[in-house]
């Protein structure tokens, strides 16, 4: 089972597993930069309200800072889909390995950075949060290609929306039978509780070990590529949906 | 597998040059004033206002404990009472009290310059928002929970360091204090790059 296969044959299973993995590194990035900058890293929602805020407000800096970190989470997004689209045809592989990869790197540079260098100045925290919103938006733009736009994990303001609306139809005979809505509420509640349970470890891991737990979060992303290349049919994968892949989310 | 083939690559999209250009301009440095510029000089502590009080007509809105704080005495909580704040550059800030008494301290501000964090040894560490921050006006907000006060807001005015130390009011600037007690090894590392153990 290939979790980033981003074919036709795409099941169930592969978006719980990879909907829980990635929404537990997401949840633990966000409480991470929460308790260490005092911002969040994929709180796309808050940030927006807080620009508003600030424009009111008048507060340049402010606005400036703000407007980037969107930016980044934007253009993170904007990467991983443009890796996975246009590597779709001649190797789809790297197309969904490469955002990944650059996530996991810059991972890695903020566990560096802040376990050796950081000083805590604000120009320096300004940065490591970009950076961070980056890697969320580049998770999240390749999470949710991947999957064909079935799952986004580190969307929770709209699954929760789905997750009330399919509890709504839980209520009703004909919805109950309905797959579609079972597996999305289940999707969704996997999503949830593992954004929860990553967030949790995130901060036992952060508060023993500094800034070395973001260091974790990328090793558990890259447990999910050593897995698919374990797993070993990444080459079949290939093959197969040259002819079927789509490109674009749902 | 190959990553390039003979075939050439895809266009870059114009998109991406737009994105790209708005990040570089923003990113640029010179757009805006730094908060952590904005804050270094010397403030002086003109009020503290709980969010709550049970009648607004009494003092209790100014340097008083209030009825709640006083039936929580387990809660240890920090107060600035009129006191006198130093910021300096690199993050040090020298506190002093009505008294004369002065304590030094570790500032630094996080999230997009919102959040003031002081730390005093190892132990004691406060964490403000920053509401309103001018040219004359400092304005903090501190979470003391809901079931002490709510939100306690401390107002700053912008003061003169070189007239509070001729009177007294500062006796000694945090350089001063920073300098006093830095050992040989601490000069060598004065950046204080300790942020493992933020809290």
């Amino acid at each position: 089972m290939i979790l980033l296969d981003a074919s036709e044959r795409r099941g169930h299973l592969q978006d719980f597993w990879l909907g829980g993995s990635t929404a537990a590194v997401a949840g633990f990035v966000n409480v991470c930069s929460v308790i260490a900058f005092f911002a969040f890293a994929s709180n796309v929602t808050g940030h927006v309200a807080i620009l508003a805020e600030e424009l009111v407000k008048g507060h340049v800096h402010q606005i400036r800072v703000v407007l980037v970190w969107l930016l980044l989470f934007v253009l993170g997004s904007f990467l991983a889909n443009l890796s996975v689209t246009t590597l779709a045809a001649r190797s789809p592989r790297w197309g969904r390995a490469i955002p990944l990869l650059l996530e996991i790197a810059a991972l890695s540079g903020v566990a560096y950075y802040g376990h050796l260098h950081y000083a805590e100045t604000l120009l320096e925290t300004e940065y490591l949060v970009g950076v961070l919103l980056l890697t969320m938006g580049l998770q999240n733009g390749m999470v949710a290609t991947a999957s064909n736009g079935v799952v986004k994990t580190t969307h929770l303001t709209g699954l929760a929306t789905d997750l009330g609306m399919e509890l709504s139809m839980m209520l009703q005979r004909r919805f109950r039978r309905d797959r579609g809505v079972r597996f999305k509420l289940t999707l969704h509640v996997v999503i949830l509780g593992a954004y929860v349970v990553g967030g949790v470890l995130g901060g036992v891991l952060f508060l023993d070990f500094g800034f070395l737990a973001f260091g974790v979060a990328g090793a558990g992303l890259g447990a999910i590529l050593v897995h698919d290349v374990i797993v070993g049919r990444l080459a079949a994968s290939d093959r197969a949906e040259t002819s079927g892949l789509r490109a674009q989310p749902r | 597998m190959t990553l390039w083939s003979h075939r050439p690559p895809p266009r870059f999209p114009p998109v991406a040059l737009v994105v790209l250009l708005a990040l570089g301009v923003l990113a640029a440095p010179g757009c805006g004033t730094n908060p952590e510029q904005d804050l270094v000089g010397c403030w002086v502590e003109t009020g503290w206002e709980y969010e709550r009080v049970d009648d607004r007509s009494s003092p209790i809105g100014s340097w008083s404990d209030g009825v709640r704080l006083r039936s929580y005495p387990d809660r240890s909580l920090v107060r600035h009472e009129g006191e006198l704040w130093e910021f300096r550059g690199r993050g040090a800030l020298a506190i002093g009290d009505r008294a004369g008494a002065l304590t030094s301290a570790r500032w630094r501000l996080k999230g997009r310059g919102h959040v003031l964090t002081i730390r005093q040894g190892e132990d004691r560490f406060e964490v403000y928002d920053i509401k309103e921050l001018s040219a004359e006006k400092l304005v903090l907000h501190f979470d003391l929970g809901m079931e002490v006060r709510g939100i306690a807001r401390l107002e700053f005015e912008r003061a003169s360091c070189h007239v509070a130390v001729e009177s007294g009011r500062l006796k000694q600037t945090a350089e001063d204090i920073a300098l006093a007690n830095e050992t040989p090894a601490d000069s060598a590392d004065s950046a204080d790059s300790s942020l493992g153990n933020a809290s």
